[in-house]
């Protein structure tokens, strides 16, 4: 079975290997080169930092491994009902699926992995709570392309058409991670500071929203008092006590971390629960 | 419906065996055993469900009702390396050449796989080792699938269709490869093929399947004992020919034929004639009873 998949995912392990070197080149040539100041794009349209756009290939790496590496896995066999001939040649259905998953699927996950590693050293991408930065850092690659991967093979399964599997797979995993992107700086409780309103936060602080403080009471973001900030005396007759912020500190970068990894992994873990199921009944 | 004796020693039995595909059953209540070494013809109509039930055999689909088993186990349970199913489709991968599909035959079926004897029913078919699948005629891929599937030399072979698709000589040669394995081995094999006439010499049980249901099952000379085949002058059938169960009657001409299956004694008057009806005869007998000969006796 080992062969078969290896001989099968041949031309996708080998894209995959050739589109990893080169990323690793680009990082290299980045870093040799050391442009770090943003550069605007002929049309005028952006204004990055060169880095910048190997970060958006990586943001973009879960969507592009569900669609174009783990859909393919089972659908393509099932497509052209050459499952067949692995399952009426002594192979079981779990060997048959962990085969393709194991030497098909694993190892584009991996080359992900290590290229959001390579590159969250190599490039140090903007503060720790920003998207990008986030998605590339500790165990949360590996565990957002194995998502990916479980996601990728279950539509295979379902779908039974490489071209159906690799647009569902690609939408769902997109729709995933713009929700975790949504939804992360509340996966863990934030703090909640009263402070007078001169205070001001390091870089390391990860503010989610803020607001004045009359009597006692938490005025919403953005509510309006009608005085400028360093007013002190208009805010003194607003009843301005001070202000208050929600902010996650640098400590709890750790818990966010591995909760949004643990939250992943459920997802995955669920999606190769279906896809056993599934695979019993082919 | 004729049950055959589950003596214990059966390498293939089916009960209740049933699969609807939506709303349609392609195959309902199959009660049937095959004794091991038993070369069984699976005879039918297109769409009478013998590659249904040769895939529920194989462990390639589940039943929706009943059970099968097959050397004594759910062919769902665990991969079989001791059977062999050649599906319809020849399920082969395109892009790998012949060498690579019968390397794929050896990789999957470690402990069983005879090469020499694999490459040798390559050679059967003309394969040269360096083309691909994809480019294979018809002939070709059976070849190729037959290879794969006798390989292992499996105890129970389970055969779609194997000689469609090829030219007389080949079917010959590749009928006597399968009945050359089986008589070796002592396999079992269960063959699902229309070409009965192919058939009519060398098996030595049947199971003749009529829109999903089994219509007849077992040994094939009692079967055929059984049955007669009478002729006589036109008219009403008989009332002591009535007492028996006709399959199929039919004029031509000024006769009337009719195919019988005894259900006791039957004394035939002298004016009419008796024959032993051959496979293909009763095998049509049953798949289109109420046939009309256009070409007069």
């Amino acid at each position: 079975m080992i062969w078969l998949a290896w001989r099968q995912h041949r031309a996708a392990l080998v894209t995959a290997a050739a589109t990893f070197a080169a990323f690793c080149l680009a990082l290299v040539l980045l870093s040799a080169l050391e442009l770090t100041s943003p550069v605007a794009d002929p049309l005028g349209l952006t204004n990055n930092r060169p880095a910048d756009y190997l970060g958006y290939v990586l943001l973009a790496g879960p969507t592009l491994l569900a669609a174009l590496f783990a859909a393919p896995l089972l659908a393509r066999e099932l497509e052209h009902g050459t499952h067949l001939f692995a399952l009426s040649q002594s192979v079981s259905r779990g060997r048959w699926l962990t085969g393709h998953l194991l030497v098909g699927g694993l190892p584009p996950v991996l080359l992900f992995a290590v290229a959001a590693a390579l590159y969250h050293q190599v490039v140090a991408p903007g503060p720790w709570y920003d998207g990008m930065a986030e998605g590339v850092y500790g165990a949360l690659p590996l565990v957002r392309g194995l998502f990916a991967l479980s996601v990728g093979a279950l539509f295979g399964v379902l779908a039974r058409r490489v071209l159906t599997a690799a647009t569902l797979a690609g939408v769902t995993v997109t729709v995933v991670e713009v929700l975790a992107d949504l939804v992360r700086p509340y996966l863990f409780a934030p703090d909640v500071l009263l402070h007078p309103v001169t205070a001001s936060w390091s870089a390391e602080v990860w503010t989610l929203a803020s607001g004045y403080v009359r009597g006692g009471q938490l005025l919403p973001d953005g509510a309006v008092v009608g005085c400028t900030r360093d007013d002190a005396a208009c805010l003194d007759n607003a009843g301005i006590t001070g202000r208050w912020t929600e902010l996650h500190p640098i400590g709890h970068r750790v818990p966010l971390h591995w909760i949004e990894c643990a939250v992943y992994v459920a997802l995955a873990l669920a999606a190769l629960a279906l896809l056993w199921r599934r695979t019993r009944r082919i | 419906m004729s049950l055959l004796d589950t003596t214990g020693g059966s390498a293939v039995r089916a009960s209740g065996l049933g699969r609807r595909f939506h709303r349609t059953w392609a195959l309902r209540e199959a009660d049937f055993a095959v004794p091991a070494g038993a070369i069984t013809a699976v005879v039918g109509a297109h769409g009478s469900g013998k590659s249904t039930l040769l895939s529920l055999l194989a462990g390639l689909d589940l039943p929706t009702t009943g059970y099968a088993e097959v050397l004594g186990a759910d062919p769902r349970r665990r991969p079989q390396p001791a059977v062999s199913h050649l599906g319809q489709s020849r399920p082969l991968y395109d892009y790998l050449t012949v060498a690579e599909t019968l390397r794929l035959g050896r990789e999957l079926n470690r402990e069983r796989w005879d090469e020499p004897y694999a490459r040798r029913l390559a050679e059967l078919g003309e394969l040269s080792p360096t083309a691909r699948v994809r480019t294979l005629s018809g002939g070709e891929r059976v070849h190729l699938a037959l290879a794969l599937a006798l390989g292992p030399h499996p105890d129970v072979l389970l055969l779609d269709e194997p000689l469609a698709g090829l030219d007389p000589l080949a079917r010959g040669r590749v009928l006597r490869a399968i009945l050359g394995e089986a008589a070796e081995s002592g396999a079992t094999v269960l063959l699902a093929s229309h070409e009965i006439d192919d058939l009519a010499d060398t098996c030595d049980h049947l199971l003749l399947l009529d829109h999903g249901r089994v219509r007849l099952a077992g040994e094939l000379a009692p079967l055929l004992d059984e049955h007669l085949l009478l002729t006589g002058s036109a008219g009403e059938i008989p009332a002591w020919l009535r007492a028996h169960d006709v399959v199929r009657s039919r004029h031509t001409g000024r006769q009337l034929t009719a195919l019988v299956r005894r259900t006791g004694e039957l004394d035939v008057p002298a004016q009419w004639r008796a024959d032993a009806p051959t496979l293909p005869e009763l095998v049509l007998a049953y798949l289109d009873p109420a046939a009309e000969s256009v070409v007069p006796a």
